[in-house]
């Protein structure tokens, strides 16, 4: 070939090349493209009503709405009459039924015993989407109002609002009792990550709290840590009790469904899981997955909740949960007789005519603890099952405690 | 000089090629029929040969990047490090993938899943978990 003829190939052959590698790199990239959607719509950024989220998002909205379904709210006290003695002096001794679930947030409040009502506006508190909006306009005085005034100004019980970001989709928190306490454990809120967020948003409500004792905001007792001891360490430093029990005298802390707490360090949140992993279990919906957003137990929907992990068949999975809850109900009944038996102690110690003063004052101190490590498990949704060594322990404690409540007790009035 | 130049040229170019042949599906060698070669690998292979997985993607398909360079160039260098642990005789008792490589089967997973996975997104995002964290054993044991 002459050079000529070279030439006259290469013309053709090197833009025939190009086309051929450019259009092998577009194919390729055009495949690896990972097509995501995002957000689905314009929400308004302080958007409470759930129902306009739901247009963007239908196959949420029918997971959410699926919560309506939960009807049963028992009262604690059929399966734990003990509890009833124990909350003598508060309200939860008129009633302690089990809520409805965050579609009813706002209609079982409303219907609690007047009784409980007295804590005031702070009972609204995670109750209703719109009380960030509340807060930004009462500012320090929300935690002021009374029970009727907050409950008077909402109508959207639990929504979207409390979790997401109407811009972005992202969970946020939007309590301050929660990002007030986790900034006094020096975290960065803002560098969050996403499997944290997925607890944590929970963890806006399902956590123990108190009023603190002037200005009746909602705080979290985390400052020594987040197990049973440290926070009873935390308030008695503080000599913080919430009421005096009227038989036994003694002065009590009073735990709230300390479901994150509990969870913390236990196996599954040690291996990575977040509440959400069990809770709102990634479910098919047609040609899609969503994050379920039908709150319940994870045995409802086991086979997206527990197998996608567990192999091991669901009856098996089954017995095991069951297993591990009945063994907890069991050591908790003990537990809570062992408490009633020291209300009663204390209460036959205190009428006595001569009574040893300070034995009777570390009785009292033996009942305080023996409720509070008992009261913390019985509150606690699952029966042990978001950490049952650690639940166990606890339980372990309130039944020694208890037993040297009794003891002491007795010795106080001269019995051995 | 001039000479070692023009060598280092044909070399770099030719081993440049012989990377890229990984990405060529006819040479096989992103198939469990050679990575199964090695005994290291008999476990993942022969569970993976069970699996609905193999009738659909192949090693390669799942455990190098999609691009061709970055994909090439990523089993270039992985596929040299098994050689070494396996003539060294330093295969570790439990093999774990890499952060890197958690990565690479991330995107490998929503790469072919994205469909189903539009809504939720891309759950390792800022932190979070990967999708074989939960689905451990769906395509091969260990």
């Amino acid at each position: 070939m002459s050079s000529d003829q070279i030439k006259k190939v290469l013309l053709i052959a090197v833009p025939v090349l190009l086309v051929i590698l450019a259009a092998a790199i577009f194919l390729f990239n055009r495949n690896n493209d990972i097509t995501l959607e995002g957000p689905q719509g314009e929400i308004a950024a302080h958007e409470t009503d759930s129902s306009v989220w739901g247009r963007f998002y239908p196959a949420h909205w029918d997971s959410y709405q699926a919560n309506n379904y939960n009807i049963d709210n028992p009262s604690h006290f059929d399966t734990k009459p003990y509890l009833q003695v124990m909350y003598a002096g508060t309200g939860f001794s008129r009633e302690y039924n089990e809520p409805r679930g965050h579609v009813y947030s706002i209609e079982d409040v409303l219907a609690i015993d007047p009784a409980r009502k007295k804590a005031g506006a702070s009972c609204i508190t995670c109750k209703s989407t719109q009380v960030p909006e509340l807060m930004d306009k009462y500012a320090e005085n929300y935690y002021l109002m009374s029970f009727d005034e907050i409950a008077g100004e909402v109508s959207q019980p639990i929504g979207c609002l409390d979790c997401h970001d109407p811009k972005t989709m992202d969970l946020k928190l939007t309590r301050p009792a929660l990002i007030e306490a986790l900034q006094r454990q020096g975290k960065d809120i803002d560098s969050l990550t996403n499997q944290e967020l997925r607890s944590l948003v929970c963890a806006q409500c399902h956590v123990t709290y108190y009023f603190a004792p002037d200005s009746k905001k909602i705080t979290f007792p985390w400052d020594k840590g987040l197990k049973a001891d440290e926070i009873l360490a935390y308030y008695d430093e503080k000599g913080f009790s919430e009421w005096v029990h009227p038989d036994a005298g003694t002065g009590l802390v009073k735990p709230r469904h300390a479901e994150y707490e509990t969870f913390m360090n236990s196996t599954h949140e040690s291996a990575g899981v977040a509440c959400a992993d069990c809770h709102m279990p990634y479910t098919r919906v047609g040609n899609k997955k969503i994050s379920s957003h039908t709150w319940q137990s994870p045995l409802n929907n086991i086979e997206e909740s527990c197998t996608t992990c567990h192999r091991n068949g669901t009856d098996w999975l089954i017995q095991r949960v069951k297993t591990i809850q009945s063994q907890v109900k069991q050591t908790q009944d003990i537990a809570g007789n062992a408490v009633v038996e020291a209300i009663n102690e204390l209460k036959i110690s205190r009428e006595s005519p001569e009574v040893d003063q300070a034995k009777l004052e570390e009785a009292m101190y033996q009942h305080r603890k023996a409720q509070w490590y008992l009261d913390y498990v019985a509150v606690t949704n699952g029966y042990g099952f978001h950490n049952p060594t650690e639940t166990l322990n606890n339980l372990g404690i309130a039944i020694d405690s208890a037993h040297k409540s009794v003891q002491l007790a007795r010795e106080a009035r001269g019995l051995k | 000089m001039n000479k070692m130049l023009k060598w280092l040229i044909i070399l770099a170019v030719a081993g440049f090629a012989m990377m890229l042949t990984v990405k060529i599906p006819a040479l096989g060698f992103a198939e469990a029929s050679f990575c199964g070669r090695c005994h290291a690998m008999e476990e993942q292979v022969s569970t993976y040969l069970h699996s609905p997985h193999a009738n659909a993607a192949n090693c390669g398909d799942c455990h190098d990047p999609h691009g061709l360079i970055t994909g090439s160039a990523f089993a270039a260098y992985t596929g040299a490090r098994d050689v070494y642990r396996v003539v060294t005789n330093t295969i570790p008792a439990e093999i774990r993938t890499t952060n890197l490589s958690q990565k690479v089967i991330q995107d490998n997973c929503l790469r072919c899943h994205g469909d189903i996975m539009a809504v939720i997104g891309d759950t390792s995002h800022n932190g979070g978990s990967y999708c074989f964290h939960c689905h451990q054993e769906i395509v091969h044991e260990r």
